[in-house]
């Protein structure tokens, strides 16, 4: 439920940045609530008392398909409800039907393309990086980011549900970072990538890491926007987990196996692994790594260096 | 989890439907939702029941459609139907092909009193 307001919604979630410290640990910068509707009505009083400055972005700025929906007037019983065997025994004279053929992710889709126009816009190579929690996401950041940081800028989005811990990690290595923390939500989405891209003055030619919330499940549905959609996934995690979590190996691009040094320990199969991930999605590629050792990580460091000189074209 | 999401997102979307259309109560809303589109159908029905509370949609009857998944071989170009993303070709064999149906997560209508 929405933690800023208490007013019963979800989709409530806080950008924050390093370096501002307060009483408890960062200043929110944002209290975003994307996710409430315009005709949500507040019937209690915001009692917020605030120490210090603090700037609530409350405009509701994403677009709305408003015109494609139209209305039927039926004097008739109609069989557009199809499938659950009920029959068309509720319709009732003057009733209407209001065909609204609409994406129930609508909203999200368009402001990723919105964010996705930017990213094309400004010449940024946008990576999505989602994985399960623990399997090395934040360590293969901070390699990444290190080795890439002489040769393009480099930008960090960080999603989790609590915590700076993260984004601290990061801006130790002097790149602009912004922490999204997700209260209770199990992913990021397009509204909140939007508003923590406000808070970056982005250059030209740059790479933006997102860490997506740890979770194979749910990041899966949300388009951020991003160029790709990079899945990676560690060697001390079962390699049936394509078949298990379909949907997200099956909207990835790239798929970095990861902790590769532990391979002699663990039951893992890396040929098990990369055919169950094929039979999900036959278009996936595989880069074998382990971002502790290093061991890997040039195949990785070339890619998105490809991916980024391809955007100079 | 992101059922409760996609329940929010449903009900924001209805308002501004049964607002636009001007109507007094809701009857029934249909909801396509593919079996390979990654949804609990279950979850997502109980996540409905708690976030259609207040609203018009609360004594609606919610229907949801099922649609089958059917896929496009390439190399076989036949269509064959999907209960799994991975579902092989039932020909060649070959891993999941081009998905045709069957991923959809749509509102596809509303039964509204004036």
């Amino acid at each position: 439920m929405c933690e800023t307001c208490g007013c019963g919604e979800t989709g409530s979630f806080q950008i924050r940045k390093p370096g501002q410290d307060h009483s408890n640990g960062s200043i929110p910068i944002h209290a975003a609530d994307q996710c409430h509707g315009q005709h949500h009505d507040h019937e209690h009083d915001h009692g917020h008392d605030h120490d210090h400055d603090h700037d609530h972005d409350h405009d509701h700025d994403h677009d709305h398909g408003h015109d494609h929906g139209h209305d039927h007037h039926h004097g008739h019983s109609h069989q557009s409800f199809r499938g659950n065997g009920n029959g068309p025994g509720h319709h009732v004279h003057g009733n209407r039907i209001i065909h609204v053929e609409k994406n129930i992710l609508e909203r999200n889709d368009l402001m990723a393309e919105r964010n996705r126009g930017f990213f094309e816009a400004k010449k940024v190579f946008c990576i999505n990086l989602v994985s399960s929690p623990g399997s090395g996401k934040t360590t293969l950041l901070e390699k990444s980011v290190v080795k890439l940081r002489d040769q393009v800028p480099v930008y960090v989005i960080e999603g989790d549900q609590q915590s700076m811990l993260d984004a601290d990690r990061i801006s130790t290595f002097g790149i602009p970072v912004v922490q999204i923390n997700t209260g209770s939500g199990c992913h990021l989405d397009a509204f909140m990538v939007n508003k923590a891209l406000k808070e970056f003055d982005i250059q030209s030619h740059s790479v933006l890491f997102i860490e997506n919330v740890g979770n194979l499940v749910c990041p899966a549905l949300f388009d951020l926007g991003e160029n790709s959609r990079v899945l990676v996934m560690s060697v001390t995690e079962g390699d049936d987990k394509p078949i298990k979590y379909p949907a997200m190996f099956r909207s990835s691009d790239l798929c970095l196996i990861n902790k590769t040094d532990l391979l002699p320990y663990v039951d893992f199969s890396v040929d098990s692994a990369v055919k169950n991930a094929t039979a999900v999605n036959p278009d996936l590629q595989y880069f074998h790594l382990s971002a502790k050792t290093g061991e890997g990580l040039e195949q990785w460091f070339m890619w998105i260096m490809d991916h980024i000189n391809n955007l100079k074209l | 989890m992101h059922e409760l999401t996609l329940a929010l997102e449903i009900v924001e979307m209805v308002a501004q439907e049964t607002e636009k259309h001007a109507c007094s109560a809701i009857r029934e809303i249909e909801l396509e939702v593919g079996v390979l589109s990654g949804v609990d159908a279950e979850a997502l029905e109980f996540a409905l029941s708690v976030a259609v509370g207040g609203t018009l949609l609360e004594k609606a009857l919610i229907r949801m459609v099922r649609t089958q998944g059917v896929g496009r071989c390439t190399p076989c170009d036949c269509t064959f139907e999907m209960n799994e993303v991975w579902t092989p070709c039932p020909i060649c064999q070959m891993p999941a092909g081009q998905i045709l149906s069957g991923d959809s997560l749509r509102v596809v209508s509303l039964m509204v009193d004036d």
